[in-house]
Parts: C-alpha cells; structure tokens; sequence
C-alpha cells in the first residue's frame, strides 16, 4: 500500500467525519421529511376520506329526511292512491320539484314502473333494479344508487303507505360535476367518481379533465419509490379509492387525487436548505483541513528535511521551532540536543577511527590517508621512523601499563616539537617534523627520547633507534614509505643508532623477498635447482677417504648461485627449513644408499641446525628413509653448529641424546667459536668435534691457532671424542695435524666439495690414495 | 257513552248467536303459527258458507284509544255499516284507499261520526293521517264464516270443505293479500294448525321498518 502523507491524511480524516456526518444529516432530514410528506399525504387521504364520506352520508340523510316528508304527505298518497297516471304524473312533477329531485318514479309493490319523470323508465316494465324493490318492501324504504343511461342518481325509494303499502317512488338525485366540485372545495382533493357494472355502459366523472382517467387510476394506493422522491415523480399524484356502494352489481367509487408536488415541494425547500447548510459546512471543513493538515505538517516537513541533512553528515543547520504547538517545539529541541550529540558522538568516532588509543597519536591507517594527501599534492618533508629497542621486553618486564606509559612518554616529548606524530605498530612511531632536521638536531632528538621514564613507581631506561626518510625521494606512496621504513627500522633495531636510509637496504630486502619466495618455489615445485656436494673426510690414521660431508647448493635459475648461509637463515626465518632439510635427508640418504651401491664405502654426514634436531619427526623420518633404501644406518651421521647448539642447550641435548641412541655419529660443527664450557662439552652427547675451519686455515703460520687446535686436540682426547680438522688447504696443515693425532682431515687440500658424479669419479681416482704418507 | 258501549257488545253477541246456528258446519278450533311456530293472533280464518250469512244491522264499531284503532281487525259482513267513535280526547283523521271502501273522516274529540258503508268484499286497510302509526283493518266478508285468532293463534271456525282462505297484515306488502289454503295443508294435531309464512315486519307500536327508524348512514 502506498504510504501517504500525514497532510492528506489529516485531510482525508477530516473531510471524511464532515462529508459522513453531512451525508447522515441529509439523508435523515431526507428519509424523514419523506417519510413525513408520505405520512402526511395518507393523513390527508384519510382525513379526506372521512370528511367526504361523512358529507355523503350527511347529505344522504338529508335526502332521505326530505324524500320521507314528500312520501308522508296525504295530498302525494293521494294521488298515487287515485292510479291515475296524468294526476300521478303531476304530483311526481310537482313534489319532486319541491325537493330539487332530479327523477321522480312510481313503481308497483311488484316491482313493475309505473311513470316515471323524466320518463326514463319505461312504463309497465320490470324495475331494473328488483333487489332494490325487495329491500324497500321488507325496510320501508332503500337508498342507493343507480346508473340510468349516462347518468348517475342517487336515488331514494320509499313505500308509499296510505297506510300500509299501496307503491313504491323514487327520487333520484344525480351525482354530477358539480357535486364533485363541492365535495373538492371541502376535502381540497381532486375527487373523480367512476361505476361498473349495473348492466350500463361504465361512467367516469371527474374535477381533473376526463382523460385523464388511466392516470388516475394508475395512481391509486401508490407508494412512493425513494427513487421518485429523490429524482421527481413520474407522475405527481396519489390516489385513493373509497367504495361509495356496490349494490345490485353496480359499483360505485370515489378517487380522491392528491396532488404530490403540492405535498413535497416544502419538503423540498427544507431538504434543499438543509443540503445547502450541509454543503457550506463541508467546504468550510475542506478549508479547515487543509489549514489544519498544512500547519500540523509543515513543521514536520522541515523536521524531517533537517533530519535528512543530519543523517547526511550534516550537524550545522540551526532548528528552527516557530510552531506554536507544544509538542513541536518539544520535538525541535529533541531535534536540536540529538544533533549536537550526534556531531559529538560522530567527533569522538571520528578521532578514535584516525588516533591511536595509547599515544593519541594518529593510527597508521589516518597516517596512511594523510600522508598520501601531502605526497599527492607534492609536498616534501623527513620522516623519521623511531623503534623503541626491546619494547616487547619493556612489556614483558614491567607490563603493559608501563609499556603504554613509556609509548605516551616518548609520543609527547616529540609531539612537543610539533610536526605530524603517528604510531605504526608496537614500538615503532612514525614522526613528521614541520622542518628537515639536521643530523645535530636528530642526535639531540635521540638523546631527547632516551631520557629515562619516570612512572612515579619505576624508571625506565629505554633506547631508540631512529630512520631517517626523505619523502619523495625515498618513497613516493605511502606504501612505499610504510614498507620502506619498515625495513629501515628493522635493520637499525640491532643497537641505538641514527640510520639514514640507504636504497642498498631496499635492494637487501628485496633480494631476501626474492630468496624466499623463489627457494620455496623450488621447494614446491621440484625445481632441480638444488643439489649436494659432498666433500671428502681423510682417515688421517689410515690415511684414506672414509667419509664425506654433504653440503647444500642451490642454482637458482632467476638469482643465480646463493649462497647456504644466505638462503638457509631466511628459510628458518620464513619457516620452511623443515622442509629444506627435508630434501637434503632425502637426498643424502639416497646417495649413501647410490654410494654403498656402488662400492664407496662411505659415510654421509649432514647439517642440521637445533631447530631441525629438536624436530622429533626428523630422527623417525631418517630411521625410516634409511630402511627404505637399504643403507647402512651407521653411514650417516650428523653435524651441529657449536653456537646453535649453544641457543638451546639443554633441548638440544635431549634431542641429541636420542640420536646417540639410535647409533647416529654426532658432530659439533664449527668448534671452538661458540664459547662452550667444557661442563657442556662433557655432558653432550658427542662424538666428534670439528675444529672451525679460522683455525686451520693459516695454521702453519700462526703459533695461537696452533696451541688452540693442540689444546682442543688434548680436550678431545680426554674427552673420548674424535676430532676433524676443516679448512685444511695445504699439505703441511695436514701433516701438522696428522703429527698432533687429529683423526680426521677435510679442506680443499684433500678436495672441495663435488657433486655426487663428480666424488664417484674422484673416489676412483684417490681410494687408493695415502694421503698421509 | 254507556250507549255506545252496550251497542258495540250487543253486536258481538248477536253475531255470535248467527254462527251458531248454523248446524251443517262443525265448529273446529285451529292454531294459527307462523313459519318460527310462534302464535299467530288477528289473523282471518275463512271457510265457504253454503248457507246466506245475513247482514248484522247494527254498526260494527271500531275505536280509537291510545292512538290505536280498537279492535285493530274487525271482520264485517258486506254490506254492514261501520262506525268510528273516537275514544280518545285527540283529533283522529281516518282514511283509506284500499279498493274497497275509500275514504277519509274526521273524527274530534266526543263527537260521533257518519257510519261508513262497506259494501265490497275484501280487505280495507285503515290508517290516520295525522297519527302514521295507526292502522286497522277491515275484512269485508261475504258468504264466508270467519274467526279471528287471539293471541295464542287459536281460532275456531267452521270447516266446510277443504278449501278456505286466511288473511294476515303480515302475509303481503300490501297487506291485502289473502292466501288461498286447502286443509290438506293443515299440520295434524289437536288443535290443527296452520302454518304461515309472515313475509312483513310485525308492526308493533312504533315503525319498526329499519330503514325508517335509521337516523344517520346505513
């Protein structure tokens, strides 16, 4: 359903009551004036009719009173006595005229006329009317009516008794016009009288014209449709029929005619006076509605206008309240207090969706818009990026109130300089100085910051690492500034220091991005782009080669050669080295399986870092991968960093215990530059230590690298554990170490590490060779 | 005024002494009822006389007292003279114009009037005309024996033959009618009845004809 407006509404309710009350009014004044004109026009009728039927007995009475005195008179019994019809003759003439009887009869006891004057009954002959004669001769008289030719009597018939019946006269009065006329001035009715019967032609006689007999007729007993009063009558006239006498067949009746319009036209006037009053009264409601509706609405119009403009953002516009209704005015106020707390409200969102919570700083996202509307528009400004060093650690020690204290601390004392003041995540803060700092004013601001925090309970010594960007030259987006700044924080992060940004820092991280989204590529996908090289172990005992080294390589089709340290620490920082040592167990295990297959008799060992030892599904996979392939388990070992180890001692052992269990040799990598305890070293579950290769290498010249190889050599002894020296490049390296007891020998001197085809065929070469003869 | 008194029952004896002697005639008693049963009185019983029934000298007499002709049927023989004393100290205006006897006199208060003659056979209505409801009837007899029913219908007469007439005010309009009767008619019984049918309103004292009496309407 559509909706309306309250304005038509109003105005529909309004006009609606008026036009239904008017519309009752007028058809009760309607029904009932009806109603009355209808009871009026009967009232009329009956009164008509017993006016009338009062005059005709009346003047029947008075007819009969004269026609008894005529017949009592003995000169009239006389007469008739004498059956003479000339005297008879004469004295019908002459009574009849004394009372203006119109017909004058003598009739025989037998019912047979005598004379008749005027003589419209014919002598001797049967009176037409015998049932007349045998009501006159049982009462002594009748008085009826009777239909001679076209005219109508009203005729008396007495006995005439001198003294018991000797005739019968009649006197017949006749009903005419002007009989009609008279009886009209008094009932103010039009008064027709019509005959049936009575063996004549049927009369009709009327104070209306003659014709219009049908209509007459038609109109007796008529009820008056509402349709006729409302729209006019077809014919305006009731009638009513009395029976004035039904008596030897001939029936006799008189219409009473009233004329309707005579009737309903006051009526009329009224119901016109009351429409026209109703009719008024109804434009006078359109008129009120429509003022009524305007002024109801017409505040609300502009309430609801307002309330668009607030829902649009829009908190400005001054409410307005000229209505002098109460309620509106309520309302405005309503209006006006919900718009200021909306714009507050709105304010207060606002500044928390673009401000950091903690620092009342902007949050990274305002920064972001802002930023990038002033690059946008071509501005230039520095950006220096701060990180708070260790702020997950100010944190953990003294909680994240203090944290937050100290976040606070350092936004305000830089916010005291003014520029523009962002957090970007944690600890790292992004400012915007109004003017280039130099590099004096950015020590001072470093010194600034690293003022300690004073809590009131604790201080915090805290230190910063500032980025110092220049914008556009080092990042034209904030994009680029975000991401840049990022890198640049987090190479300064490693100690208190000022680090300008350098594009080589990009290029680093871009470089180490590429690294790691390529190797794991390579990694899923099976790219043969990694491989092994193992290099060769001297028996310095027996002198021959009795085990390799497996070493990973990896040429990447995009980057070229990278180097294992570079790949392998970004792997374990983007946590993927499970499977790179994945591949390289697999891969080793396979070629020991391929080298004990083709009769080299060697041990394989790999790297594996803390993180791969303490990975417990490793030791099953290794276990497993070696039954698989059929090769020996004591030909792989497995070779750990001294300063991995070192991270997690404690880990590190109980997962090495584990391989020691399952038979695995053990090797400590890179001995010596770890700084281990000799209490750690003993309780390692170890078999071999290797001598990191910077003291062999220059061993021959340099008398410390010497003495500590020689100690470490005597440490291994007393320890039970066997030695390997890396990094051996000449002959009398490996004779010195050789002499010293060293057991194993591995550098470039014996040979560098080959790809798996390559040490088949130097194993060829040199199984048979004594290298230290 | 004892004259005329003794004259009038001087009459009646005398007329009853000539049916009497009348021997060949059995002298029965009739009833006379209407078609409801009821008695009728002042009706005429008449049977054929084969005898001359003589015509009485003296005047039979019929008075007026109280407005009312005393007696109000009188059977006289043709021939007989009728005198109408006026008891009453009112004028009495005396007529009738039945075909047998027309005539009018004028009676006033104690004074006697001429006797009237009535020399046709028949019934002469009487009226007054000054006094409407007055009437009186007079059955001019001949050749005929005749009795009058009293007021218990009863009337004896002598029964010769089978045919007689009876005559009542009540039996025609006209009041003059007489019914020829045949004694195979009579109802059996003791007395022997005749059985009327009375097609006119009884006239007691006043008119009681209704259309006269109305006062207003129908």
């Amino acid at each position: 359903m559509a909706q309306q407006s309250l304005n038509q509404n109003i105005f529909r309710l309004v006009v609606g009551l008026v036009l239904i009350t008017t519309v009752i009014i007028l058809v009760n004044v309607w029904t009932s004036t009806n109603n009355h004109a209808q009871q009026q026009l009967n009232r009329d009728l009956d009164v008509a009719e017993s006016v009338l039927e009062e005059i005709l007995a009346s003047r029947e009475e008075q007819l009969i009173n004269s026609s008894l005195v005529l017949t009592a008179d003995f000169g009239f019994k006389q007469a008739v006595a004498t059956q003479d019809r000339a005297t008879i003759d004469s004295v019908l003439l002459n009574h009849g005229e004394r009372i203006d009887a119109d017909l004058m009869a003598l009739i025989s006891l037998e019912g047979r006329n005598i004379t008749s004057t005027p003589a419209v009954l014919p002598v001797t002959e049967l009176f037409p009317h015998q049932l007349l004669i045998e009501n006159v001769l049982r009462e002594g008289g009748a008085s009826s009516y009777m239909q001679v030719g076209s005219d109508l009597y009203q005729v008396i018939l007495l006995t005439v008794d001198a003294p018991s019946p000797i005739a019968i006269t009649l006197l017949g009065f006749r009903l005419n016009r002007d009989l009609l006329s008279q009886l009209k001035n008094v009932t103010q009715l039009e008064t027709s009288l019509q005959t049936h019967g009575g063996g004549s032609s049927p009369l009709f006689l009327s104070t209306l014209p003659v014709n219009q007999e049908d209509r007459i007729m038609s109109s007796i007993g008529r009820r008056l449709s509402w349709r006729e009063v409302a729209f006019g009558f077809s014919d305006a006239i009731v009638s009513r029929e009395m029976e004035l006498a039904s008596d030897h067949d001939l029936s006799i009746s008189i219409l009473l005619t009233e004329d309707i319009n005579r009737l309903f036209n006051e009526f009329s006037a009224l119901q016109a006076n009351v429409a026209i009053i109703a009719l008024v009264s109804v434009v006078f409601a359109l008129i009120f509605a429509a003022l009524l509706a305007r002024r109801l609405t017409r505040p609300l119009s502009r309430l609801s206008a307002v309330a668009g403009r607030i829902s649009s953002g829009n908190y400005d516009y001054q409410i307005e309240h000229e209505s002098d209704s109460r309620e509106f005015t309520n309302l405005a106020t309503a209006f006006r207090q919900m718009q200021e707390s909306i714009k507050a409200r709105e304010e207060r969102i606002t500044y928390q969706a673009n401000h950091d919570a903690v620092t009342q700083l902007f949050n990274r996202h305002s920064a972001d818009r802002i930023l990038q509307e002033r690059l946008r528009a071509g501005d230039a400004f520095q950006a220096v990026g701060m990180s708070i060093l260790g702020f997950r650690n100010i944190n953990d020690v003294f909680g994240y109130q203090n944290g937050d204290t100290c976040l606070q601390e350092i936004s305000r004392r830089f916010s005291e300089f003014g520029g523009f003041g962002a957090r970007l995540t944690g600890g790292e803060l992004l400012w915007i100085p109004d003017e280039k700092l130099s590099d004096a004013l950015l020590v001072e601001l470093r010194q600034t910051l690293e003022q300690p925090v004073n809590t009131g309970e604790l201080v915090m010594n805290i230190q910063v690492s500032l980025g110092i960007m220049l914008c556009p030259q080092h990042a034209d987006t904030t994009e680029d500034l975000f991401r840049r700044m990022n890198i640049l924080l987090d190479a300064a992060k490693t100690y208190p220091q000022i680090l300008p940004y350098d594009e080589e820092l990009d290029r680093q991280y871009q470089r180490r991005l590429a690294i790691v989204t390529e190797l794991e590529k390579v990694l899923l996908e099976g790219k043969p782009e990694l491989s092994l090289h193992y290099q060769p172990k001297i028996n310095l005992v027996s002198g021959k080669v009795e085990s390799v080294e497996a070493l990973l390589r990896w040429h990447s089709s995009v980057l070229g050669f990278v180097p294992p340290d570079e790949f392998i620490v970004l792997a374990e920082h983007a946590g993927f080295i499970g499977q790179v040592t994945e591949w390289v167990v697999t891969q080793a295990i396979n070629d020991l399986a391929f080298f004990q297959g083709h009769g080299m008799a060697l041990a394989v060992s790999i790297n594996l870092s803390a993180q791969d030892v303490t990975n417990a599904e490793l030791l099953e996979d290794i276990q497993q991968k070696l039954i698989d392939t059929n090769a020996p388990q004591g030909g792989f070992a497995i070779e750990i960093t001294e300063s991995d180890l070192l991270k997690e001692p404690e880990k590190a052992i109980e997962c090495l215990i584990k391989y020691r269990e399952r038979g695995f040799e053990i090797a400590i990598d890179d001995f010596g530059t770890g700084y281990s305890s000799l209490a750690y070293l003993k309780s390692l579950p170890v078999n071999v230590l290797k001598i990191d290769k910077s003291f062999i290498l220059n061993l021959v010249q340099q008398q410390e690298d010497q003495q500590i190889v020689r100690s470490i050599l005597e440490l291994a002894k007393s320890f039970d554990l066997r030695v390997v020296a890396e990094g051996i490049e000449n002959a009398e390296t490996l004779a010195l170490l050789h002499n010293w007891g060293c057991e194993w020998g591995q550098g470039y001197f014996i040979s560098k590490p080959l790809p798996a085809a390559a040490l088949m065929e130097w194993y060829e070469v040199n199984k048979n060779t004594n290298w230290v003869e | 005024m004892s004259f005329r008194f003794l004259n009038h029952y001087l009459f009646s004896f005398v007329t009853a002494l000539a049916a009497m002697i009348v021997p060949s005639v059995q002298a029965e008693v009739l009833q006379i009822i209407d078609q409801d049963g009821n008695p009728v009185a002042n009706a005429v019983v008449s049977f054929p006389s084969d005898s001359a029934i003589p015509v009485p000298d003296a005047n039979a007499v019929i008075d007026q007292v109280n407005k009312q002709f005393l007696p109000r049927v009188l059977v006289v023989q043709k021939g007989q003279w009728v005198v109408f004393p006026n008891g009453d100290d009112i004028r009495h205006h005396v007529y009738s114009f039945s075909d047998p006897k027309t005539f009018e006199v004028r009676l006033f208060s104690g004074t006697d009037s001429e006797p009237q003659l009535f020399d046709q056979q028949g019934i002469v209505v009487l009226g007054c005309n000054i006094h409407d409801d007055m009437r009186g009837f007079i059955y001019v007899a001949e050749q005929e024996n005749t009795a009058i029913s009293d007021e218990n219908g009863l009337a004896e007469v002598a029964v010769n033959g089978s045919e007689f007439h009876i005559w009542h005010e009540r039996l025609s309009a006209s009041q003059t009618e007489k019914l020829a009767m045949n004694t195979g008619s009579l109802i059996d019984g003791e007395p022997r009845q005749i059985r009327l049918t009375l097609v006119v309103e009884a006239l007691e004292g006043e008119d009681v004809r209704t259309f006269r009496s109305r006062k207003f309407g129908r």
